[in-house]
């Protein structure tokens, strides 16, 4: 079969890979459908993130059931469904307190499209455990996306947003986990919601979408808002997100908060680097600054909400400026993806 | 009246003719001062690192009884002795809407009776009936003095977020009034897996003298020899951290010691301006968190309780705190001793 690589010189494309196996009696064989590149694909490609030499890249996968291992009782060829990236054991402190990503048993050992082969294939074996039913009426493609959706929802429980009527929201950037970010805000009925975005043309792509209660700022409009206000405690945000990763973003988003006001670093920053916290204005203004990655007790939430948010139309990917690839392109899928052209790329091998 | 003041070209001073405070609205009251505490922001008032507008009376951890009380006042009577509530918020805007009336711009410090309003080291204070709490015959006014510090620090508690008061590790960093407190209160309630950090030997001995069975006693230095051990482990390290030093190279060097998950807790007070710096891709990969926790919400009530609480169960004996008493007349040696770090708290006795 067809399926992508990596390797310590970059992606590679295998066109004699093998078709995978059973591995266990609970593995299943997906016929891949949608395989969806994130942020931390990019990074896996220019040699900056983990990944096991020689895998198969691809995290964001749906597809359809092609073969199951005996000891398989819920999935049946034929099925649609989607993969969560990983679990967790389920009996360590980590695990018990809902932070399975750092599970002492599992943790960076299995996990899909890093350390063991992931979905940019023809076909990829899982776990009946990380497999996920999904109905007939969502898109593979909007499948594929439970997995980031499952991050995202996981930064807006760490931002912990009190009142949804009254606490005052910014997302910083708005790239595709922006957008899905105010998507889903404004979806669940947060209603004071502040998205900034640098480009215009990108602004505009926002603007057509029609969130309802979503305000579209440029970068340094709210920045001059903010030297504008400086003195008045009640001006600023309660809940922050950042999505950019970019650290002038970053540190001067940290300004914008309010007494008691809590930032979330979502998502990942391609290089590292420190910000500097003003340790007396977070004690004396009961300020937070909480990173957020991702949770693998969150998918199934994810599923539920890309589910509605599919039924109510709010995942057309086209509006967004996503676009679709071959295998065989997935070299101009990076690199569309890397020069902004496009928001978001779905593989269909 | 007698009152402790500062101000910017006196320093720290008594004032002997202050006018007693009379009753203005239908819900004061009007208190005789029996003892008023002195922490460590009051040092930091006093050597002018905490701003407070000039001639400010000083003192916010406060008992007395109950002299005089306005028309509307039902919750005390003449003579009772009570804890005294040094802040409030002003009750209408939206940060007291959302129960955090600590942060109001009107209130919290603004209205801090100590810092931004005349507090307690005095004679006679002029409080509002909201504001006191009646306490038994069996606590004594110095150990109701601590009742304020555990207001806050049951705030820092809560932001603490603990998920598992069995399996979560808790460094507490200081072994000062704000940290030995702290862990007082929290072995009392039974969490489980409690580490204090404490740079000198003396201090790290009178907490070890406590024989609290799940507390373990450590030095800056082995800590952070332990930490060194544990660099390839990524599960090394603390759930949640609660720093009580005030110090930004303590925590500076302790947020390593954070592991996945973790949360720190800024309670001790730097001074302005001072900075951390985060490591950001650390903090995003490891979701770790770093909170500031100040002065306390709607906690004062149930530190009351607990401080009975703790008092009744015999952890609260002054002397084995580190705690001494001096006279009001004597508040210079209580400042100084505080300075030298000679004890953890001081308690100026006014009658």
């Amino acid at each position: 079969m067809k399926a992508v690589r990596v390797t310590s010189d970059g992606l590679h494309l295998d066109r004699n890979a093998q078709i995978p196996e059973f591995e266990h009696e609970h593995s299943v064989i997906i016929k891949v459908a949608v395989a969806g590149i994130c942020g931390t694909d990019i990074n896996i490609k220019n040699g900056k993130g983990r990944c096991k030499d020689g895998a198969i890249i691809g995290h964001e996968t749906s597809g359809i059931v092609h073969a199951v291992a005996s000891g398989v009782q819920i999935f049946k060829p034929g099925q649609r469904v989607a993969i969560k990236g990983t679990r967790g054991c389920g009996n360590c402190y980590f695990c018990s307190v809902r932070r399975s990503m750092y599970c002492k048993n599992r943790r960076g050992i299995i996990y899909y499209g890093t350390t063991r082969n992931g979905g940019m294939a023809e076909f990829m074996v899982v776990d009946d455990a990380d497999t996920y039913l999904i109905p007939d009426d969502l898109s593979f493609q909007g499948a594929s996306m439970t997995e980031p959706m499952s991050s995202l929802i996981r930064s807006a429980y760490i931002a912990s947003i009190e009142d949804k009527d009254n606490s005052k929201v910014l997302v910083i950037g708005g790239g595709i986990a922006g957008l899905n970010l105010v998507n889903y805000l404004d979806f669940i009925g947060v209603k004071h919601i502040t998205l900034t975005q640098r480009s215009e043309n990108r602004r505009k792509l926002i603007a057509n979408l029609k969130f309802k209660n979503v305000t579209v700022l440029s970068d340094t409009e709210l920045h001059s808002d903010y030297l504008q206000n400086i003195g008045d405690q009640h001006w600023g945000f309660d809940n922050i997100i950042d999505c950019t990763g970019n650290s002038e973003a970053i540190e001067n988003g940290i300004k914008y908060l309010r007494p008691a006001g809590k930032f979330v670093m979502y998502g990942v920053p391609s290089k590292d680097f420190s910000i500097n916290i003003n340790a007396f204005d977070f004690m004396f203004r009961e300020k937070q600054i909480s990173g957020a990655l991702v949770q693998p007790n969150d998918f199934e939430d994810a599923l539920n909400v890309i589910i509605k948010l599919s039924r109510a139309g709010r995942l057309n990917f086209h509006n967004y400026g996503a676009k679709e690839y071959n295998l065989e392109d997935f070299e101009t899928a990076f690199s569309d993806l890397e020069s902004r052209k496009i928001i978001k790329a779905f593989i269909l091998p | 009246m007698k009152a402790i003041k500062y101000n910017k070209t006196r320093g720290l001073y008594m004032e002997h003719n202050v006018s007693i405070p009379e009753i203005v609205n239908s819900n004061n009251v009007i208190l005789k001062m029996l003892a008023a505490g002195i922490c460590g922001t009051d040092l930091s008032v006093s050597k002018g690192s905490f701003p407070v507008p000039d001639d400010t009376t000083l003192g916010h951890e406060l008992c007395g009884v109950v002299h005089k009380i306005g028309s509307k006042v039902k919750n005390v009577t003449v003579g009772q002795r009570v804890a005294i509530r040094p802040t409030k918020g002003c009750n209408s805007c939206y940060f007291c809407d959302t129960n955090i009336p600590n942060v109001c711009p009107k209130g919290g410090i603004i209205k801090d009776r100590g810092f931004g309003l005349d507090g307690g080291m005095a004679q006679y204070i002029l409080v509002d009936d909201v504001d006191v709490h009646q306490i038994p015959d069996d606590l004594t006014s110095s150990q109701a003095v601590l009742i304020e510090p555990l207001s806050c620090l049951l705030n820092a508690w809560k932001i603490s977020n603990v998920a598992s008061k069995d399996h979560s590790k808790v460094l507490i960093l200081g072994g000062g009034i704000g940290g030995f407190h702290l862990l007082n209160y929290l072995d009392f309630i039974e969490v489980k897996n409690l580490t204090i950090c404490q740079r000198s030997e003396d201090r790290r001995k009178r907490i070890e003298k406590l024989g609290y069975k799940n507390v373990t006693v450590v030095s800056d230095v082995s800590l952070q020899e332990e930490y060194l051990k544990h660099s390839e482990d990524e599960l090394w390290g603390f759930d949640n951290i609660i720093d009580c030093t005030g110090n930004p190279d303590a925590i500076q060097t302790a947020y390593n010691y954070l592991r996945p998950g973790g949360r720190f807790v800024i309670y001790g007070c730097c001074p302005a301006n001072t900075f951390i710096k985060v490591p950001i891709q650390d903090l995003t990969f490891k979701e770790k968190h770093i909170s500031g926790s100040f002065l306390q919400p709607y906690t004062y009530g149930a530190a009351v309780e607990n401080i009975v609480k703790l008092a009744r169960s015999g952890r609260l004996k002054l002397s084995n705190y580190g705690v001494q008493e001096y006279s009001i007349d004597d508040y210079k040696s209580g400042f100084a001793d505080l300075e030298s770090r000679k004890i953890i708290k001081g308690i100026l006795l006014i009658d």
